[in-house]
């Protein structure tokens, strides 16, 4: 990693083995194969689990900031900090949509706001502390009551393969995915007034009730509702059918007429299915480095492919 | 035969070892750059130069923040507003403009690029140290253009934050240096003025190929700007002398048409003492470390403007720092400067944005064919013009009027003011030179070049600030003079003997 020194020196900074970080876990791997008759099967399944703590940033406040966007105000959402996961998406807690003006001037005057019916209602867990353990708050919305909120890494990650033949004909799927990683979905521009925006922004807040997790889109935005926080963090989780090919191999009898030894005809796809809740491209997110690792900046999705092909020995 | 050859072989050792080379003579030098603390030849220092002015293309796009110098400069004075998208569209500067900036939202773009500047100027100041086969006038010159840039880019990061490190050796483990208080700051910048103005080491001014380049005029007029927002009261003297020695000097002169000399065609021109060399190529959105371009006016140009297509003609941006009312007010009529600053557009020519005035700044606009290539809202070849030879005749009037010096070298205020006025209108519009009239000059001369905050504060006018519009609400107090050191750096440096201390009120 760079060495944590300050900007001011100047120069880029050089690269060190800075910090201390722990990863723990357990893969296995697990198969099995047999026969019925003609049939023959196989499956083979791997799993592992990975636990991540860093445990020293290598500077001395032990935290940094990796990610951070000015443009559409979102302000710093990716962080590291010693004895958690390393590094966690960061942003403040909400307590859903403010749906009338009661509960605006409610807010407001417990807060300090400017907000408005639609504009998200951020929590405020920085300062006093109860004695169950549970925040209080110091009464002001500000840049402490940003916190963890999610990760990129998964828990889980896991893929199984299963094959079968039978009489010529043979089968191949490979699944593959994750459990347990968050998706900080950064796809849209939120403060150019007319843009392309994901489809999920029609379930707004446009009146009382019509949603508590979704704000209203205004050009003003005084409350400032797209900071970060958990209204970008969804389960990133998923299951996918990588790779799937089905294919048919012409009895050697018929083929050595031709003096082939053998001729096989697939059809095979890959991505062809993918169970998950996430709305956006692609829960296969794909991240420039580790601190990206989660961040939807809406890259092009992987594709679906089906394509067919032969095998000829000669 | 034997006895030959050896003879033979003694004659030719003998050559080898009579002939044989000094250390000097197998010793080269490399041309283009040097080791590091090692010996600089002309081409090592040249290089070592060159990459301290490259840090002054960088401020529009730096390390990728859009804090162009005279945009963060006026976005806190009374003639701008910030613009753009939204209030939190390049929130920091919202709260740049309100006086709310935090340590979390501040310009950190300018804190590298400058603090960048600093360790690349004290680079090439060892590299005159180390020089080698170097003419000593040509050394002289190019140290003197180190020290030069050095202070420029510390006098930005004094003006913006005051209390800062600073360091002139390059830094080993742990990489911290001591943080100073503004003043003994101010000392550092003071002495690398001298040095560069002292012994005539830098030309007047300079043409041709050397175009860009630092002169003593520039010189001069840095050491003018940050004596009096020091309010250095003894050195006024010498400010006075080196504003009447540029004026006297018949190498600057005012450009007869405002308006024009803010084309690409009058770059460097008559009035121009100092500029960044930008040309429209080389930024990419990746990278605002290289490349020649400046964003400037994709930023201040209105949104979706439909104005002409030839070149020359404005063009649309992003509509940031719309212009106030106020500030068109303050013209009288037939004043070029109105126009030449401010561009008045009707709505149905562009999409009107955050804080819309239909003012906005013309200066550095976006102009067709200024942009041609690449990614072009980062490559507008707009130089921004640091030092105008209008400023020298201002800042000698203020010394006299104001500041209660002696006229020097023949000159009056009453005619530095008259020349500009008389530029203003085309015709002689003489009014008296009184301390109200001068500053209202320095204003109107000045609108959208990131000079009014600063004339503001050292003025002590800052209740001019304060103000609670609908399009703005702020409260001056004089802890936001400087803005707070920026989050990453303090958390970088805390817990260790180095630890920065916050700037008060932050």
């Amino acid at each position: 990693m760079e060495l944590p020194i300050p900007s001011y020196v100047g120069q880029s900074a050089p690269t060190g083995n800075v910090g201390d970080m722990e990863n723990s876990g357990f893969e296995f791997e697990l198969g099995w194969k047999n026969k019925v008759g003609d049939f023959n099967y196989s499956i083979s399944a791997n799993a592992s689990y990975l636990k991540n703590k860093l445990i020293k940033l290598g500077n001395a406040s032990g935290e940094a900031i990796y990610q951070s966007n000015s443009t559409a105000g979102v302000g710093s959402f990716v962080k590291g900090k010693n004895g958690d996961v390393f590094p966690y998406f960061y942003g403040f807690h909400t307590d859903g949509i403010i749906q009338n003006q009661a509960e605006a001037d409610a807010y407001n005057s417990q807060y300090g706001q400017a907000a408005q019916p639609g504009d998200v209602r951020f929590r405020d867990i920085a300062g006093a502390v109860d004695e169950k353990g549970n925040a209080i708050g110091d009464g002001k919305i500000t840049d402490d009551d940003r916190t963890k909120i999610g990760k990129g890494m998964p828990d889980w990650t896991y893929g199984f393969t299963l094959a079968a033949d039978w009489k010529g004909f043979d089968i191949n799927l490979f699944f593959q995915g994750t459990i347990g990683n968050d998706i900080f979905d950064f796809a849209q521009r939120t403060d150019i007034p007319k843009n392309n925006r994901p489809s999920w922004i029609l379930g707004r807040w446009i009146g009382e009730g019509t949603s508590n997790k979704i704000p209203r889109v205004t050009a003003a935005n005084p409350n400032g509702n797209w900071r970060s926080s958990d209204l970008y963090i969804k389960d990133g989780s998923y299951l996918r059918l990588k790779t799937a090919q089905f294919g048919y191999t012409l009895p050697s009898r018929i083929t050595k007429k031709a003096s082939i030894q053998m001729l096989r005809l697939y059809v095979s796809a890959e991505n062809l299915l993918t169970f998950t809740g996430y709305d956006g491209f692609d829960p296969e997110v794909a991240a420039s480095n580790y601190t990206n690792i989660g961040v939807d900046r809406g890259i092009y999705p992987q594709a679906r492919t089906i394509s067919l092909g032969a095998n000829i020995t000669f | 035969m034997k006895k030959y050859k050896l003879s033979s072989l003694l004659l030719i050792l003998g050559v080898f070892i009579l002939t044989s080379c000094g250390d000097d003579f197998l010793t080269v030098y490399p041309t283009e750059s040097q080791q590091a603390g090692g010996a600089a030849t002309e081409g090592a220092i040249k290089s070592n130069l060159a990459s301290c002015y490259q840090i002054l293309l960088f401020d529009s796009y730096a390390n990728n923040n859009y804090n162009s110098i005279p945009l963060m400069s006026d976005l806190r004075s009374d003639d701008i507003y910030k613009g753009g998208g939204d209030a939190s569209d390049q929130h920091q500067l919202y709260l740049l403009s309100l006086f709310t900036s935090t340590p979390a939202e501040d310009l950190d773009g300018l804190w590298s690029i400058f603090y960048s500047g600093l360790a690349r100027c004290n680079n090439a100041i060892i590299a005159c140290e180390n020089a080698v086969s170097v003419p000593e006038a040509n050394l002289n010159q190019y140290k003197a253009e180190a020290h030069f840039l050095r202070a420029y880019y510390m006098h930005w990061l004094w003006k913006f934050w005051g209390n800062i490190p600073y360091f002139e050796q390059p830094l080993e483990a742990p990489y911290m240096a001591k943080q100073y208080s503004a003043n003994e700051i101010y000392n550092k910048i003071i002495a690398d003025l001298d040095f560069a103005i002292a012994d005539n080491k830098l030309p007047m001014a300079v043409s041709g190929a050397n175009l860009g380049r630092v002169t003593k005029a520039a010189a001069m007029m840095l050491k003018a700007r940050v004596v009096m927002y020091q309010k250095d009261t003894s050195r006024y003297g010498d400010v006075t002398k080196d504003m009447a020695e540029i004026i006297n000097s018949g190498k600057y002169d005012l450009m007869t048409d405002f308006a024009s000399m803010w084309l690409d065609e009058n770059e460097f021109c008559k009035e121009s003492i100092f500029e960044s060399n930008q040309l429209p190529e080389g930024k990419t959105w990746s990278s605002g470390w290289s490349g020649y371009g400046t964003n400037l006016p994709a930023f201040i140009s209105p949104n979706n403007l439909s104005a002409g297509s030839k070149t020359g003609d404005f063009k649309g941006g992003w509509g940031f720092g719309p212009v106030r009312q106020a500030a068109w007010n303050m013209y009288e009529d037939g004043d070029t400067r109105r126009e030449g600053s401010i561009n008045k557009w009707e709505s149905d020519k562009y999409s009107a944005r955050f804080q819309n005035t239909g003012l906005f700044q013309a200066k550095y606009a976006a102009r067709v064919g200024y942009n041609p290539q690449g990614d072009t809202d980062l490559n507008y070849c707009n130089n921004f013009r640091i030092f105008r030879y209008s400023e020298a005749l201002l800042n000698y009037a203020e010394m006299i009027v104001m500041n209660g010096q002696a006229a020097v070298g023949g000159v009056t205020a009453q005619s530095c003011l008259d020349k500009i006025r008389k530029r203003a209108f085309g015709k002689d519009s003489s009014i008296p030179a009184t301390a109200a009239n001068i500053k209202l000059e320095r204003r109107r001369e000045f609108l959208g070049e990131g000079l009014r905050f600063w004339d503001i504060v050292r003025w002590g006018d800052t209740s001019l600030l304060t103000e609670s519009t609908a399009l703005s609400t702020r409260t001056w107090n004089d802890n936001k003079k400087y803005l707070p050191i920026p989050q990453a750096e303090m958390d970088k440096t805390a817990g260790s003997d180095f630890a920065l201390v916050q700037n008060p009120g932050y």
